[in-house]
């Protein structure tokens, strides 16, 4: 019987981040949207994910939930290449080249690499691998699983910084003007951006509804059946039964999210817990379930998760590693 | 602001001791020195990650997440949300091109130090309070592809450095080996850059302690080996002046190994240091107060100094531990002469309540000669280090030293330091 509910948590589990970019355009198409683009670079395939044979029948083990109303339907209204031909689109790549390179390697060469592959010199030294930039593969983003992500989300994780780790907030130090250059820059290090495809969708947030504690224990109910416990845990503590086997798509041991911790690394408001959980996050085990949950069953859930953030004690404050990003 | 200004004000009325090291950051960060540092031994000029990261973001005060920028119902969709404080970069920009950089450590300090005696009996104690410039360093780097890395360092009290650095692999790939090659300062122990310390001027490894000779340093995942050989002539002497009784092949070997781990939240380094040089004409700094003045003549027949060491750097959360333990050795080669043991240690505990802001406090102690018992010394303090914006450190410190072998005995030392560095 265990081995049973295992299973089916884990087909909705992979199901999910497997058919996901699928799902995500065909809603977006039902909603009027334009299709998102495939990835022009295949995503490398995840090594440690689980068991191959149940992918094949995810849904059909949770029937029960309504297939939401999708809300993607937005094109990322910052795409470099939108509209280009060729041409112009090898000029603009040159030209947001040019013009972020310095900047580039000023402050990010020394983790990310001077190419931008991730392999940087002081990379080694960090707990959190930097990323490669080269793939176009983004955790943090605003569209949907697999799709390369806006210049905004770029931004966006330059300007705030990734809790947790050695990326720091770069706001308080670069301009906007710098911080857009930046993220420019990056765009040119993958071909992912620089296709005939049309720019993908872009997830819009909707207004957070009250978090009351039937949202929560609508969410509580929603972490269930959506097998969120087989990674994360029935407690939230990340310690589901494959949390310890989780690797990204490169290969790196990842462990699942633990809700009763103080932040995750997209930070703590609720609305980067909803892109999370909308989106998931490419190149990890976290699947999106934009497809799975309408929106206002992703508020519930990230009302859930966000209830079981234990108070901060001062055994936590006094433990928070110094020197790197923590939000008190 | 005004809180930032009530911050330096309060730093400033703190008390604290030399502790000005450096070596926490690597606990903390669970890094070797060479994260920030070109040096693989650490100090002196600093990397791209030590000059625009490190020192940029992770140290000064203010510069760290802001919760309401996440908050903010926009920081998702736009960059409408919070910025701080930026400055839209470095008005001034320390790297000359790809290739060329510099950098500088800028010390200047007021000291008010009262002995507990006067010189004489019945004289009253010499109080000491000036203002003095306790470091000015001027570094250049220059870096030839990624093999190769000159780097060369002016001091206005500590002589100078220049040496080459020539890496097998590309600079920071984790398994390495490196080679350096010219004038530095020798690989031992925690190089905290208080000089003053027991571990360090104590035992003749201080500021201007630079030599000569090529140093292989080796790296193995977390694991890191020093081997240099040198002139053996610690202090600012250019070349190997230890006399006709030294033969050419007599020169001084020193060794550092190292290896970090975790377990948890607890990042942990242990290491050991070694450091032999033989037939040399000097007594270690910290035995020559115990060789009988009548007998100086008989040190210069020669000396086999030896240091040998462990230390131990630790990071938990917001707190750091520090501490090493060196023993000196020297054996004498005038037959009548007695050889002579002592030994010198240091610890420190460091938290870090905000980012910015680091209270530290200190503990040395001292036996010049194990064999006679009444020369100890020891010395605590307390530190307030306040790193307001970037590029700046403000530091108090209050020191109290305890000598019985001092004619004016132990003194209170009160310390204010305004370090400009980049």
């Amino acid at each position: 019987m265990q081995m049973q509910a295992l299973v089916s948590a884990i087909t909705i589990a992979m199901g999910c981040q497997l058919l996901l970019p699928h799902a995500a355009v065909a809603q977006g198409a039902d909603a009027g949207a334009p299709t998102p683009a495939a990835p022009s670079t295949p995503v490398a395939p995840r090594e440690s994910v689980q068991p191959q044979p149940v992918q094949a029948q995810p849904v059909q083990a949770q029937p029960a939930l309504p297939r939401p109303e999708v809300a993607l339907p937005t094109p990322a209204p910052d795409s470099p290449h939108q509209g280009a031909g060729a041409p112009q689109r090898a000029q603009q790549r040159a030209l947001a080249a040019e013009r972020g390179r310095p900047l580039y390697l000023k402050y990010c060469a020394t983790c990310h690499g001077r190419d931008g592959d991730g392999h940087g010199p002081s990379a080694a030294a960090l707990e959190v691998a930097p990323l490669d930039f080269t793939r176009g593969v983004y955790k943090f983003r605003t569209t949907p699983a697999g799709m390369i992500p806006t210049q905004r989300d770029i931004e966006r994780t330059i300007r705030l910084g990734l809790v947790g780790t050695r990326m720091p907030p770069w706001s308080k130090l670069l301009s906007p003007a710098e911080i857009t250059l930046l993220a420019g820059y990056l765009m040119t290090l993958s071909d992912r951006f620089w296709t005939d495809e049309p720019p993908p969708p872009v997830l819009e947030i909707p207004a957070e509804p009250r978090a009351d504690a039937a949202s929560i224990a609508r969410g509580q109910a929603l972490f269930g059946r959506m097998g969120c416990p087989v990674c994360h845990g029935t407690q939230g503590h990340g310690d589901g039964m494959i949390a310890a086997a989780l690797r990204d798509d490169w290969g790196k041991p990842i462990r699942p999210f633990d809700f009763h911790s103080a932040s995750p690394k997209g930070g703590p408001a609720a609305r980067g817990y909803y892109r999370t959980i909308s989106t998931g996050h490419t190149g990890t085990p976290m699947p999106s379930f934009v497809a799975l949950l309408k929106p206002d069953e992703r508020w519930d859930v990230v009302h859930y998760v966000m209830s079981l953030r234990a108070p901060r004690g001062v055994l936590d404050y006094l433990l928070d590693p110094a020197g790197r990003m923590t939000i008190p | 602001m005004t809180v930032r200004v009530l911050l330096v004000v309060s730093v400033l009325l703190a008390w604290s001791s030399h502790a000005h090291a450096l070596p926490r950051f690597a606990a903390r960060n669970g890094a070797s020195c060479s994260l920030c540092h070109i040096n693989p031994s650490g100090g002196g000029i600093r990397n791209a990650y030590g000059r625009n990261v490190f020192a940029t973001a992770w140290l000064p005060l203010g510069t760290g997440p802001a919760r309401e920028a996440w908050d903010h119902p926009d920081s998702d969709t736009d960059d409408s949300a919070p910025k701080g404080t930026h400055s839209g970069g470095f008005a001034f920009d320390p790297e000359i091109n790809d290739s060329l950089v510099f950098g500088a450590d800028f010390l200047a300090a007021y000291i008010y130090s009262k002995p507990d005696r006067g010189p004489a009996p019945g004289a009253k104690p010499d109080v000491t309070s000036s203002f003095f410039l306790m470091q000015g360093d001027l570094y250049h780097a220059a870096t030839l592809n990624d093999h190769v890395t000159l780097v060369f360092d002016v001091g206005i009290y500590s002589g100078f450095e220049a040496w080459g650095l020539l890496s097998v692999l590309p600079a920071g790939e984790p398994n390495n080996l490196q080679i350096k090659v010219g004038r530095f300062m020798p690989a031992f122990g925690i190089r905290d850059v208080n000089h003053q310390l027991y571990t360090r001027d104590g035992i003749g490894l201080g500021a201007t302690d630079k030599d000569s000779g090529i140093e292989l340093t080796g790296t193995l995942g977390p694991a890191m080996l020093q081997v240099a050989v040198l002139n053996g002539t610690l202090g600012d002497k250019g070349l190997d002046t230890h006399g006709s009784k030294r033969s050419w092949l007599e020169k001084a070997l020193s060794a550092r190994a190292s290896v970090r781990g975790r377990a948890g939240k607890l990042r942990v380094e242990l290491g050991s240091s070694f450091y032999y040089s033989p037939n040399t004409d000097e007594a270690n700094p910290l035995l020559a107060g115990s060789v009988d003045p009548a007998r100086t003549a008989d040190v210069s027949e020669g000396v086999d100094n030896v240091r040998a060491g462990g230390f131990l750097m630790s990071n938990l959360g917001r707190f750091s531990y520090l501490a090493e333990l060196v023993s000196v050795h020297d054996s004498f080669k005038a037959s009548s002469m007695p050889s002579l043991t002592g030994y010198a240690s240091y610890q420190e505990l460091s938290f870090v309540p905000l980012q910015g802001l680091d209270l530290i406090g200190t503990f040395e102690f001292a036996d010049p000669d194990v064999q006679l018992g009444n020369d100890r010394r020891a010395r605590a303090g307390l530190v307030a280090e306040l790193f307001p914006w970037r590029l700046t450190e403000l530091r108090t410190m209050v020191r109290r030293s305890w000598d019985r072998a001092n004619p004016t005995g132990g003194a209170w030392d009160v310390v204010v330091f305004t370090h400009l560095f980049f």
